[in-house]
């Protein structure tokens, strides 16, 4: 009788625990957030690749292992899996949409909720100044853009940030540790990291597109914006 | 004068809330979830290799969706070049997804957008570990006593 009950009990403090766990942290039109990078060979060869030893190389493998991705020399993008793509015109790395990863623009989220190139409208960004990977000054249009998923990206107000190269403890990494507008805090719900939604190919996101590419244009990220692509302005093919 | 008129005005009255009510039928928008397949837009962003992929893995699955049965690879590449193609196929795929007892095949073509995107996004600590391993396995280094194929 009593080891019935102990299971019951037990039973009753293992679902609450599931529950708790389970239960969404922040309101639905605040941002659970964190932020991740795209670690750069520099960043681990202080010389060339050539002469970088195994050990260095290996654990730059790691990181990229850990990442999902890592710049490697000739502009080349290796993945975990070891599959490498050229850069191209993108300075940075490949989102799961297959596009072009902008520093403190592309965000990743919930493929289950969201389209790719949807929008996420964060009105507190905008107008700060952000510093680029680039060394570029960058004013934030308030705007990001759906590029990426994450395994432990899950729910509809979870998003996980790209800050391109800058590593959390980048003192220019806005969204880091040493950050003015840190998003390293999935837990903090703070009113700063209230969103809206905008869905692709709405006239909304038309303009927060054209504000993005401004802000880009304005921080001379020329190449940002030629692989930006998730413009609608142009008319699809077959809606004439 | 005024009978036709009016008969003009109800016609065009019966027109719109049929038309309405033909989209609230069918219910599709592919800007809201749930997200069975890639909207025209996402295939476009698409690497090729990913493209590659959802092609071959949707057009096998959409064998199991009546009114898609036939549809081949070719298909699914021309419906990717007009929108309105694309989203007629969306149409017919999210009716079938209304129906009962359809729930296993329309998880399984979500499946196969999610597994597209899985191509460039970061995968899961057990994916990684895995292609970390037979990344390794690819790389092995010569092993001593075994003929090694001579270099070109």
């Amino acid at each position: 009788m009593q080891s019935n009950f102990k299971l019951a009990l037990q039973i009753l403090l293992m679902s609450t625990f599931f529950t708790v766990s389970q239960a969404a942290l922040c309101p639905t039109n605040v941002a659970e957030s964190s932020f991740y990078n795209t670690p750069h060979w520099k960043d681990y060869c202080k010389t060339s690749w050539s002469k970088c030893s195994k050990k260095t190389k290996d654990a730059f493998y790691k990181v990229i292992n850990d990442r999902g991705s890592g710049i490697m020399p000739n502009r080349q993008v290796r993945y975990y899996n070891g599959k490498s793509i050229a850069q191209g015109k993108c300075d940075t790395t490949f989102g799961a949409a297959g596009k072009c990863m902008i520093p403190y623009i592309s965000v990743a989220a919930d493929p289950k909720y969201y389209r790719m190139g949807d929008i996420i409208d964060m009105p507190s960004l905008k107008g700060r100044v952000i510093m680029l990977p680039n060394g570029q000054r960058m004013i934030h249009p308030g705007y990001f853009i759906v590029a990426d998923k994450g395994f432990d990206i899950k729910g509809p107000n979870r998003f996980d940030f790209y800050t391109g190269t800058a590593t959390p403890w980048d003192r220019d990494n806005i969204f880091g540790y040493h950050g003015g507008f840190k998003m390293g805090q999935k837990s903090d719900c703070s009113d700063r990291k209230t969103f809206a939604v905008i869905p692709r190919k709405t006239p909304q996101a038309d303009t927060a597109l054209a504000s993005i590419e401004n802000s880009l244009y304005e921080a001379r990220s020329t190449r940002n914006i030629a692989s930006i692509g998730f413009t609608q302005s142009t008319p699809r093919k077959g809606t004439q | 004068m005024t009978k036709y008129i009016l008969l003009t005005v109800l016609v065009f009255v019966i027109n719109v809330l049929a038309s309405e009510y033909s989209h609230a039928a069918t219910g599709y928008d592919p800007s809201v979830p749930p997200f069975y397949m890639m909207s025209y837009e996402e295939f476009g962003d698409l690497q090729q290799d990913q493209k590659d992929f959802y092609v071959e893995k949707f057009q096998v699955a959409l064998a199991q969706v009546p009114a898609l049965q036939n549809t081949t690879k070719k298909d699914i590449q021309e419906a990717a070049e007009w929108s309105s193609s694309w989203d007629r196929m969306g149409k017919k795929l999210y009716e079938f997804c209304g129906e009962k007892d359809s729930q296993k095949v329309c998880d399984n073509i979500s499946d196969i957008r999610m597994q597209t995107f899985d191509i460039y996004a970061r995968p899961n600590p057990a994916v990684r570990e895995a292609a970390s391993v037979a990344n390794k396995t690819k790389s092995t280094p010569k092993v001593q006593g075994v003929a090694q194929p001579p270099s070109l």
